[in-house]
């Protein structure tokens, strides 16, 4: 069961294809997971398209280029339909838009005893990290200085903001420090999304704060 | 959609969303979507993959692989009462504050922050009008599918 949404605003920026890659891929995999949030999306979409039909200053498309449009459409052959990437072996928990990011990536083990899988994105700042955390471990007790997002994708994990789970949508709770600890059950596993790198608030943790911030750890 | 795009790649985009409208129409399910909010995803993903070119084997060409649920019937009817006609009224609905919001997004691709700097609105305000104007687009069509 979903219980906590990404915001309106988000899913808004996501339908209108706003949203640099790797929030996206963070609302597009919460999405995948979440009905309620796919209905929003849906009806925005709707929304979209009903923009654009009485958009009156649209530009017009150039005689040409429909030209060139009806000519290739000559030389197409037909389609099947869709076809998600399938799964690899390890990685049945990945939604379909997450499957193309994975392609040979493996679990490392990070500072602070969990794994992660860093995923690379075409010219977008954001850092993209898939962490797994065996039951009851935690993170290093950490804040944030910019946007974050979480979406659980396998087990959960609690907070002092609250339980998440699978399909569950967390935006970073800002300078307000906080410490993830998995959920009994299976391995925590959660995409996350962040602007800037995290601060380490315990007292070792500080120590490290020059290597996140150059992106060594 | 124009936003951030010269005329030349809205033309690129234009071209390749009609080449998939034809190529995907036999795929069009009714059931899921209207016409034009499948259009409009179409022309939606694809200006995203040529923004993203360099991008390699990650397509989202396939709107429905980017907003598919992971069981594939989930979603049927999920677009009843949702017509293009009924969607405009609903727009014709909001205030003029909220839509002005909505618009925005739509049209020049900008995110909710990026809208409230160039209106000089906190943040703050920005996200309560867009959950104002979602908050009655949502209980509108709850209310019409109950009564479908």
């Amino acid at each position: 069961m979903t219980r906590h949404h990404a915001p309106d605003e988000l899913l808004l920026d996501y339908a209108a294809g706003a949203l640099p890659e790797g929030p996206a891929l963070a609302v597009a995999l919460h999405v995948a997971l979440d009905p309620g949030s796919r209905r929003l999306v849906h009806r925005l979409l709707g929304v979209g398209g009903a923009l654009f039909h009485e958009d009156s200053g649209a530009a017009d498309m150039g005689e040409a280029a429909l030209e060139e449009a009806l000519a290739r459409l000559d030389d197409l052959p037909g389609d099947a339909g869709p076809v998600a990437p399938r799964a690899r072996a390890g990685f049945e928990w990945a939604p379909a838009a997450l499957r193309p990011y994975l392609a040979g990536k493996t679990w490392r083990r990070a500072f602070g005893g969990f794994e992660e899988i860093r995923l690379d994105l075409h010219g977008d700042p954001h850092r993209v990290v898939l962490l797994k955390l065996e039951p009851g471990q935690g993170l290093p007790p950490h804040r944030h200085v910019a946007n974050e997002y979480a979406v659980v994708l396998q087990g959960g994990y609690t907070d002092n903001t609250g339980n998440y789970v699978v399909g569950d949508f967390a935006v970073g709770p800002g300078a307000q420090e906080h410490r993830p600890v998995a959920d009994p059950g299976d391995p925590c596993i959660a995409l996350i999304v962040l602007e800037k790198p995290i601060v380490l608030t315990g007292f070792r943790g500080r120590l490290f704060n020059g290597l996140l911030r150059r992106g060594w750890m | 959609m124009k936003g951030g795009a010269d005329a030349e790649a809205a033309q690129e985009v234009a071209q390749e969303a009609m080449i998939m409208v034809w190529r995907k129409a036999a795929s069009f399910d009714r059931t899921r979507a209207s016409a034009a909010t499948w259009i409009y995803a179409i022309a939606r993903n694809k200006r995203i993959d040529l923004l993203r070119r360099t991008r390699p084997d990650i397509s989202t060409e396939d709107w429905l692989a980017v907003y598919a649920a992971e069981e594939p019937d989930a979603d049927k009817s999920m677009s009843a009462g949702q017509t293009y006609r009924r969607m405009k009224e609903l727009m014709q609905g909001l205030s003029a504050d909220q839509l002005l919001v909505i618009r925005k997004a739509f049209f020049e691709d900008k995110t909710h922050s990026t809208i409230a700097d160039e209106l000089a609105l906190p943040l703050g305000t920005v996200k309560s009008r867009i959950r104002l104007a979602l908050g009655r687009l949502r209980e509108a069509l709850d209310r019409e599918e109950k009564e479908t």
